[in-house]
């Protein structure tokens, strides 16, 4: 990243901690472009790249607070980001590849075994936190809209997708590890 | 899915104060932890010879590497948080504190080879524990509310430094100098403090 560039994503970055929304999302955008590039040649697939990403994004969103704008921006992302996919490499030692095992489970789904299949969802769906459980079920099972779920539940959209995108994410890994 | 989760982003957004730096941060701390401490040996009683240790250029070395390990360790720790913050370095000079610290108990054991005795260490133990238990749970609050990457170590760094003062607490209360007394029972449970800190660190530190 040149200096003109960090410069100016710092400045955004610190308009952003003050509450300008506009301002996050022209950080959000271009830190999504630096980290996938940062990233590209170290992730097999573009799905993985994805994960990783977002998983940087979400991370940036949650330790805001921790960014001193005394210092350059660079490092402070760059470490988020590669701790993020430190942990992805983790995950997929741990369980080996969830999105193989996912698409693996799929086709279980659509094999005569219902039962088994229904017993892996319910062990899967057992992984998640309550709020987690409640999101995705009123999203998936029930087909509520994510403004429908806001208003039954008392958070915001932007709380229900968040919650709603953590939860697939175990439930990735939890279909993965079987 | 990432400019729906950008958008999610950019609506939940609200204005955060952004964190002071570690080392304000570590001063704070570190001032607050030892005025508490101090406050509990004086209450508890210094030991009688204390006067007369403290003119002991052993148990001054002691005192300054405990405290210099105390120091390192709360400062890694909260810099253990920030992103992108330098902090690895004083991990070298951590391990120094600790390995002087065992040397100079080597050194005692050695000049005084016929003490075996190590005597009764349990109350050094549940002093170190009573000391230290509430400056660990603070730190490792402040290392919460931050950005904890590195949980293991974050936590294994915030007992060291919680240990290390709860260590220099007990050394003023405790008048027993064997070297092996001190190995077993201020040594080793402050060892035994920041690993189960770097395991509590891992789940907790979220």
């Amino acid at each position: 990243m040149d200096p003109e560039s960090e410069q100016q994503l710092a400045c955004l970055f610190q308009r952003a901690q003050a509450g300008d929304r506009a301002s996050y999302q022209q950080f959000l955008v271009w830190t999504r472009q630096l980290v996938t590039r940062a990233l590209r040649s170290r992730v097999r697939s573009t799905a993985e790249l994805d994960d990783v990403v977002q998983e940087t994004l979400l991370s940036i969103h949650r330790y805001r607070h921790t960014y001193d704008p005394a210092r350059p921006i660079g490092p402070w992302i760059h470490t988020i980001a590669l701790n993020r996919f430190r942990d992805h490499l983790r995950a997929r030692a741990r369980e080996g590849n969830p999105r193989e095992l996912e698409q693996d489970a799929k086709a279980a789904a659509a094999s005569p075994d219902e039962t088994a299949t229904l017993s892996l969802l319910h062990g899967a769906l057992g992984a998640l936190s309550a709020a987690q459980r409640e999101v995705i079920w009123l999203l998936k099972f029930e087909g509520y809209s994510v403004l429908e779920i806001a208003e039954r539940t008392g958070r915001s959209t932007a709380s229900v997708k968040i919650t709603a995108h953590r939860g697939y994410r175990v439930l990735r890994a939890r279909l993965g590890s079987r | 899915m990432s400019d729906e989760l950008i958008a999610a982003l950019v609506s939940d957004l609200r204005p955060v104060r952004p964190l002071a730096n570690p080392t304000r941060r570590a001063v704070r701390f570190g001032a607050v932890a030892c005025g508490a401490v101090g406050a509990a040996v004086s209450l508890a009683g210094a030991r009688q010879d204390l006067a007369a240790r403290l003119r002991d250029a052993a148990f001054l070395g002691e005192t300054a590497l405990l405290l210099a390990s105390f120091g390192a360790a709360t400062w890694s720790a909260l810099a253990s948080c920030v992103p992108g913050a330098a902090w690895r370095g004083t991990r070298s000079w951590l391990m120094a504190a600790l390995g002087a610290w065992l040397a100079l108990i080597a050194a005692r054991y050695a000049l005084q080879p016929n003490v075996t005795a190590i005597g009764v260490g349990l109350a050094c133990v549940r002093r170190m524990l009573l000391f230290g238990i509430v400056p660990a749970c603070v730190l490792m609050l402040m290392l919460r509310r931050a950005a904890p990457l590195e949980r293991g170590t974050s936590g294994f760094l915030a007992c060291l430094s919680a240990g290390s003062l709860a260590v220099l607490g007990t050394r003023l209360l405790c008048a027993k100098e064997d070297a092996l007394h001190v190995l077993f029972f201020h040594f080793t449970p402050l060892v035994a403090l920041a690993v189960s800190g770097s395991l509590l660190g891992r789940r907790w530190l979220r």
